[in-house]
Order: structure tokens, then sequence, then C-alpha cells
């Protein structure tokens, strides 16, 4: 029996059935943790914030980062850095319940509260490192004295207490934070945002004979949850020079609405000047996360699959093939059609238009003269309009979409959306086998669940859903028009129609979860008329679009007859009946090509 | 709201089995755009002489059509409580109360209530309730009803914390969704939370099959996606609640518990009082509003003819 088959006959828990980070135990955070050049480069003395899809790892990248994880990981880099301890970074979590519970205290002094709470958070997660620390780099009996002294010294300066253990200065700060949260009172915890920490790292740096050049990073999780007025909070604190303390700060694309501070009229500056922004994201063809692929693959089927190496190649490998052009020969052959090198020429020659089967008169005399421009243009495109004739009502089904490029395009370089695909394609494994019908079968269905949930998102869903099949419909009629034609996945919209507001927020929310991805100069400013769009690869497997990017994009704008057509369009698409009265007047074309 | 709650000699009711009193009744309902609304209210006056009678009147009760069907009742003799000033009203009238001999029976009906005001009411009620005072809360179950114009969606802005306190960067967060009829609805509302551990709960049985075999549908995803999968008989507050307290404590013991009911009543008003009955930090309650859109228009819930309200009544201990 192979180790395939006893995983397909294995009755234990999908080892691929949960994606969130933030619920794993610090044992699977450190074992399923790829660092990749990104993860390194973070470690530096620049404010940054992180912007990333929902699922694109921030939580895993954040947390690896502090010294309770960090120390654990088997890593020469990991290890220099543990050592020389230039950075100590500390995890915190804005979620949206430790948000709301400022949003109880009276309006006017919120921004109070705000601050109070955040420092009590920033104190607790830095406390419960230090104690990691302490017990890590210290004997025994030091590490009691050293955790005396320091949890005294803190509490005589925030609280005006004799705490005699950090544990009991962690407890102490959470009832503290509790009792203290509708009251404003003159503790150095209402100081503003960090102030009263930077008290606090001055103690245990000299406690614990930390270099002073070391930077304390704190890593800000979840502040898509955060509004407006507590962002400009934090920019103000990215504006001035805060030595030694530095903020990593993660959020969904676009949720960084302002760079305004607290200081009127004064905005802070990216590039360098007062921040950075970092792109989180993975292209899905990048080197980087096909190893992260493989490093998830092998983590969790290591305790199911024992013999030779585990990678997302050997795994979804098929008596069929691995890439798509094994996958489409194969399907060639299975309907008894050749499927030589030549043969597909001629076949790809069959799909051209008159005019450019003119210029093919050559071809047999010269074929390396055609080989970049029309071999290598045309076959991918090529494919999807074979296969999608092929698997048409009353035919055999295809096994196109199929292997672990495939399984890689499909997750849009989001691991956890990898992580989704690969727990659809083991139950598939378990019910019947990975062949490249049943794999195609699982990730094209996987595609459309993912696709319908969009529906589901907030406030825009509905209408993006339908945006969405608008768009890579338009994009799939253009693929399998008569004549083979260059198309993929890459467009821009029309002025008019990036003017409508609805249509730019819909689209926000589509790069915020990876329904739309942008390039970086988009991700980091705003989205326009000049910005290029790709759709999701996963709608290119859903629609039959050639799973790449096209240069010029596709330019889609409304039918000449329906130029102005949303002057009456509902302001609001926040029902049912108002998305769909919206999305009945995207009368649209493409206009270039 | 963080103040913690005792429901003293927590039951059942049903009406069915409501028996005529010596003690004074006091019925507070709204009349709203729900043609459910007014039942309970016909129902105990054919039991009761009903003299203290307070209706509340939303403040846009004016704006839908299905109100115009019971403005008759405002003809009727009942005080009228404005909502804009809704809990001082409601406090004057307690106080009132609380001076009468022998003991007051308080009939809430609170089918028709927006949540904002009935998960209150059991904070407001209980200081003011004496040893023989009992307070009845009162479910007309309704039937379900899909419109071309429900649907409203929630974002970030939606979520209120209701109740309850979170702990400062907990170890693990478990969400207990309640699950709804809206599909997309719940899914906005998963999509927003982003949960890493998930606790979905439902109301099984329901008031009827197909009320049951209507949440499951809407939400298969995210059943596929939780932990577990709670059952509460929603006619059975008392069987609701404790059950819900035993799962919420066992998870409570791994990190924070964060309740979202978007399902019937009765298990959106038992996820709310969760917090301030088990009175640790760590356990909060988020209400999900309905997105601040002029274009959502309410849905008439009508009422179920074959099934008596039923509910749940506690007594005082001053």
């Amino acid at each position: 029996m192979s180790d395939k088959e006893k995983l397909i006959s294995h009755n234990s828990k999908n080892p691929f059935r949960e994606g969130q980070a933030r619920g794993y135990s610090p044992k699977k955070t450190i074992n399923e943790f790829y660092p990749t050049s990104l993860f390194w480069s973070l470690f530096n003395e620049q404010h940054e914030i992180l912007l990333g899809t929902r699922g694109s790892g921030k939580t895993m990248l954040l947390k690896m980062m502090c010294y309770s994880f960090l120390s654990k990981l088997e890593h020469k880099k990991a290890k220099e850095l543990v050592q020389e301890l230039d950075y100590f970074c500390i995890y915190l979590p804005l979620n949206l319940e430790f948000m709301s519970g400022i949003e109880e205290s009276y309006e006017s002094k919120r921004d109070k509260f705000f601050d109070f709470s955040f420092n009590c958070i920033a104190l607790k997660s830095l406390l419960t490192e230090v104690l990691t620390l302490i017990n890590d780099k210290f004997s025994e009996d030091d590490s009691v004295t050293i955790n005396y002294r320091v949890s005294k010294l803190i509490s005589n300066v925030l609280y005006q207490e004799q705490i005699t253990s950090i544990e009991g200065l962690i407890d102490y700060t959470e009832v503290y934070h509790i009792q203290n949260c509708q009251t404003i009172s003159d503790s150095p915890l209402f100081a503003p945002l960090l102030t009263p920490i930077k008290s606090v790292i001055n103690l245990i740096r000299n406690q614990l004979n930390i270099k002073r050049d070391c930077r304390w990073v704190f890593c800000i999780d979840e502040a898509e949850f955060l509004q407006e007025k507590y962002i400009k909070a934090i920019n103000t604190f990215l504006r001035s020079s805060q030595d030694p303390v530095v903020i990593k700060m993660a959020t969904l694309p676009y949720k960084h609405s302002t760079k305004e501070t607290l200081q009127s009229g004064t905005h802070i500056e990216p590039d360098g000047n007062d921040f950075n922004y970092i792109k989180i994201d993975y292209d899905p063809e990048n080197k980087e996360y096909e190893q992260l692929t493989n490093h998830i693959c092998k983590t969790r089927l290591s305790e199911l699959i024992t013999d030779g190496e585990i990678t997302l190649e050997n795994f979804l490998d098929t008596k069929e093939g691995r890439t798509q052009l094994d996958f489409f020969k194969f399907e060639l052959i299975r309907r008894d059609q050749a499927c030589d090198k030549d043969d597909i020429m001629k076949l790809l020659i069959s799909h051209l238009s008159p005019e450019r089967k003119i210029s093919f008169k050559d071809y047999k005399r010269f074929p390396e003269k055609f080989e970049k421009p029309i071999y290598r243009k045309f076959t991918p495109i090529l494919y999807p309009r074979v296969m999608k004739k092929l698997q048409e009502p009353g035919n055999a089904k295809v096994g196109f979409y199929a292997g672990a490029d495939t399984v890689r395009k499909a997750s849009e370089g989001n691991p956890r959306r990898f992580i989704q695909i690969m727990n659809n394609l083991i139950e598939c494994a378990r019910n019947k086998d990975l062949s490249s019908i049943n794999q195609h079968q699982t990730i094209k269905q996987t595609c459309k669940e993912i696709y319908n949930s969009s529906e589901g998102l907030e406030v825009y869903g509905r209408l993006l859903k339908g945006l969405l099949k608008i768009i890579a419909t338009l994009i799939s009629d253009k693929t399998h028009s008569e004549h083979i034609t260059e198309t993929g996945c890459s467009f821009k919209l029309s002025k008019a129609l990036m003017d409508n507001n609805l249509v730019k927020e819909a689209i926000k929310l589509a790069v915020a979860y990876s329904y739309i991805t942008v390039d970086e100069k988009t991700l980091k400013n705003e989205i326009t008329e000049d910005s290029t769009l790709k759709l999701s690869y996963l709608l290119g497997i859903i629609f039959w679009i050639p799973l790449r990017k096209v240069s010029p994009p596709h330019h889609i704008d409304f039918l000449p007859e329906m130029l102005g057509g949303l002057t009456h369009a509902p302001e609001s698409a926040l029902t049912k009946k108002n998305a769909d009265i919206l999305i009945s007047m995207f009368e649209l074309e493409i206009k270039n090509g | 709201m963080d103040k913690a709650i005792v429901l003293n000699k927590l039951q059942n009711t049903d009406f069915s089995n409501i028996q005529r009193s010596k003690l004074k009744q006091v019925l507070i309902f709204v009349c709203g755009y729900e043609t459910r609304s007014l039942v309970f209210y016909k129902k105990i006056k054919e039991i009761f002489n009903l003299e203290d009678i307070y209706c509340i009147q939303l403040d846009d009760f004016d704006i839908h059509d299905f109100s115009k069907n019971n403005r008759t009742v405002i003809r009727d003799k009942l005080s009228i409580l404005q909502y804009s000033n809704l809990i001082d009203s409601l406090k004057d009238i307690l106080s009132k109360y609380s001076k009468v001999d022998g003991g007051v029976d308080y009939h809430i009906d609170y089918s028709s209530m927006p949540r904002s005001i009935y998960c209150r009411l059991p904070h407001l009620i209980t200081p003011h309730l004496r040893v023989l005072d009992s307070c009845s809360f009162w479910y007309v179950p309704g039937t379900y009803v899909e419109t071309d114009s429900s649907f409203p969606t929630a974002g970030i802005e939606d979520f209120k914390l209701f109740s309850g306190r979170s702990s400062l960067n907990p170890e693990l967060r478990t969400h207990f969704i309640g699950l709804g009829f809206d599909k997309i609805r719940s899914q906005a509302i998963w999509t927003t939370l982003d949960p890493s551990n998930l606790v979905s709960f439902v109301a099984d049985p329901a008031v009827t099959n197909n009320h049951s075999k209507k949440s499951y549908d809407a939400n298969e995803l995210i059943i596929n996606n939780s932990k577990e999968l709670i059952k509460l008989p929603v006619s059975n507050f008392l069987s609701s609640l404790s059950t819900l307290i035993d799962w919420v404590k066992s998870f409570h013991e791994l990190g924070d518990v964060i309740l979202v009911p978007d399902g019937p009543k009765p298990l959106v008003m038992a996820s709310s009082l969760i917090p301030n009955l088990v009175g640790k930090p760590g356990i909060t309650c988020f209400h999900v509003s309905n997105h601040n859109s002029k274009d959502y228009i309410p849905v008439n819930v009508k009422p179920i003819n074959y099934l008596a309200p039923f509910g749940f009544k506690f007594y005082g201990n001053k």
C-alpha cells in the first residue's frame, strides 16, 4: 500500500482542516512557519505598515518575530537575532472586542481610553515576552531575583504598589484595565500612546543588561478594526522619533484609511520618511511561495506520509503528468488526437484569424521563427479554449486544472486559501483518488465555493460578486471568441466606472479578500482608472480564462449607449435589491483588442 | 453593560399555563410594524382585566406601511412610551410599582422589540423586583419571511459590544456565532470576525421544523467550519441558557469567548445575558445591528397562530 493510499484510507483528522494562524498553538505556529526573505527584512528600525489580504500570513509573521517564538525557530538567522538581541519584538493584537470596549466609554474621552487600553495591552504583552527572556537567559536563581526586581520597579512606577513577580504584575494589569476603563485617573497608563511603556522598557533594559541600541518592536495585528481617530493616534506616534520603540502594524489593504495625525494639517509620509508600506502577499509563481507551500505540505502531511520527499508536486503527481501541457496532451490522447508539438501548432493555427494564418505560410520552413511569438504566446490561451469545448455537456469530463502550479495559482499566493484547497483535495483523496480529473473537479468546485462566498463580504459583497461575474464573463467571451486572441486575467476599469464610489469600494474589498490583485504601487496608494487590476486566478479557473497576466490589460468600459448610465444608480448597494439594480446597469464591454 | 445580574428562581413559562392572579399585572410591549406585535397584548387582555399597559412607540413607527394596521391600538386606553426617553420612563414606572402593596407581575412581550431594548430590560428590572414581584418575558413565534429588500449585510461598524469585557491579549479566542436565516448576513459576520476557533449555535428544535431547516440551509459553510454545533431548544429558555453557559464556561478555560447571536430573539436574549450572569472578564457579547441604510425595509413578521407564546420568568429577591 503506498503512502498516498494510506492517506486515502486514513480515518484521522484532515491535516488541512485548520487554516487560521491565530488559533494555532505556539508549537504549531513554529512548526508551520517558513521564514521567507520578507520575514527577515522586517527586522529593521523603520516603522512599517504591513498590507496583506485576509489569510496572507500577517499574524504568523508578526507572532514569529517575537522573542518567545523566534527563540524556538531552528534557523541560523533566528539564532543570531536571539543572540544579538538587536530587536525585541512584542505581539499586540487589536481585536474587535478589545476595540469595542473602548467605544463603551464616553465619546469625548475615548481618545484617552484608547491610550490607556493600548498601554495596558502593550504592557501585558511586553511583560509576557520579558518573562520568557528572563527564564531563557538566566539561571534559575538569577531569574527569580531579576523577576522580583523588575516587577517591583515597574509596579512601583505604574501602580505605586509592590508587586513581587512579573506573573503577578501581568494579572494585576488585567484587573487594573477592567477596573479603570470607565474613569480617567492620573495613572501613568493614561499618558499618550506607549509613553509609559518607554519608561518600563528603560527599567527592563537596565535590569537585564540589554544593550541601549536594542529596538523594541511592537507588532500590532488586526489594525483593520481601528477607527480613523485611533489610526490618527498611531500615525502621530509614527510621525515623531520614538527611539527605541518601533512599530510594525498589519492591516488589510486600504484599511490604513488616513495618513492624518492628531495635529491638524500634519500627515505622515511613506517611503521611509515616517514609515514604509510593505506588501505581504506572495506572487503565486514566486519561488519562495513554492517553498512555503511545500513546507506547509511537509509539515501537515508528514504524520501520514513517510516515504519519499513530501512536496506539493509529489503529492499531486498523477499518471497523466504534472503540468498543464501534460494534462492538455493527455486529454487529446484520450480522445485519439495527436499531440506532438507539430500537432499542437497545427491546432493553434486552426484557431488563428485568417489574417494571422497568412503569416504562417513559412512555419514549416522556419519553425523556430514562430516559437516565441506564436507558440509560447498563444498556447496558454489555446489550452482553455480546447478544454472548455471538450468538457461541454455530453462529453467526458476533463482533467485540466490539476497539479501543483494550478493549486498555487488558484490560491493566489494566499496561504490560507492554499490550505482551503488542500483541505478539499485531501477529502477527495480519501473518497476517490487524485487523478487529474478528480483534482480538476475538486479545484474547480473549491474555486466556485470561494467565489460564491464573496457575496457575504461586508457591505459591498453582493455588488462585488455581480461585478466579478460581469468582468470574468467579458474576458471569458473574448478568450473563447471565434479566433484566438491575446487574453488573460489583467484588466483596467474606465474612469466612468471608477468614478462610482460603490464600484471603487467593491474593488477595494475584492483586493482585501484576494478576489482581485493589484500592483504594489496601487496597493500602497489609490485604485484609479490607471491601475492595472487582475482577476484572481480562481476566477480564471471558473470562467476558463488563461491563468496569466496580459499586457496591455483589457480595458473595460460601458457600452457606448450606456455612458452616463449610472446617473440614476442607487447610492447604496447594501440590500439585495439595490445591489441587483446596480449590477443590471453594468452593461460593459472590452474596448481594446 | 458590565453589571452582574442574578435572575432569581428563573423558570420557563408557557401562555397555555398562565393563571389568573390577584397581584397587579403590568404589561410592557411594542406596537410596531410587525403584525405579531399585538398578539400577546390581545391574548393577555382576554385573561386579565389589564389597566396598567405601557406601549413603546418606536421612532420609525410612522414610516412603515405595516404600522398602519396596528395604529388602531394606540386609541386604546394605554400609556405610550416614547423611544427617545424610554429608559428614564421605564425607571419611573418600575419605581412607581415598587411601592404597590402586595406583588406585581410584569409581563414583557419582547417579540417585536429591537434587541437594543429587550436585552437591556432584565438589567433594568431586576434591581426593582421585590420577593413577591415577578417578571415574565414573552415571545410570540413568527413566520419566516423573505423579501427582495432584505439581506442587509454587516460591516465592522455594525458590531456593538453589548455586554462583558475582553481580556488583554488572550491566548485563544473562541467565537460563538448564533445562526439566523440570512445566509449573506451570517457570512458577513463570519468574514468580518474571521474567527480562529468557531462554535456555532442554532435554534433546534426551532418554533417549526421549517425554521430549523432554513437555518441549516443558510449556514452550511459556517457549520462546516465550526468546531462545535450546539443545538438549543428555542422554546425552552432555561435549557438553552444553561446549555450555552456550560459551553461558554468550558471554552473560557482556554481563553476569551465572544458571543455573536444573530438567531431568534430568545437566543439573542440568552447570549446577551451570559457575560453578566457568568460575571468573569473575557466573556463578551456583540450585537450586530442592521446596517444603517435608508433602503432597508423591515420585514412584517406575522404570528404563527397555532403556537402559544412562550418565555421565561424570574422573581425578585429584595
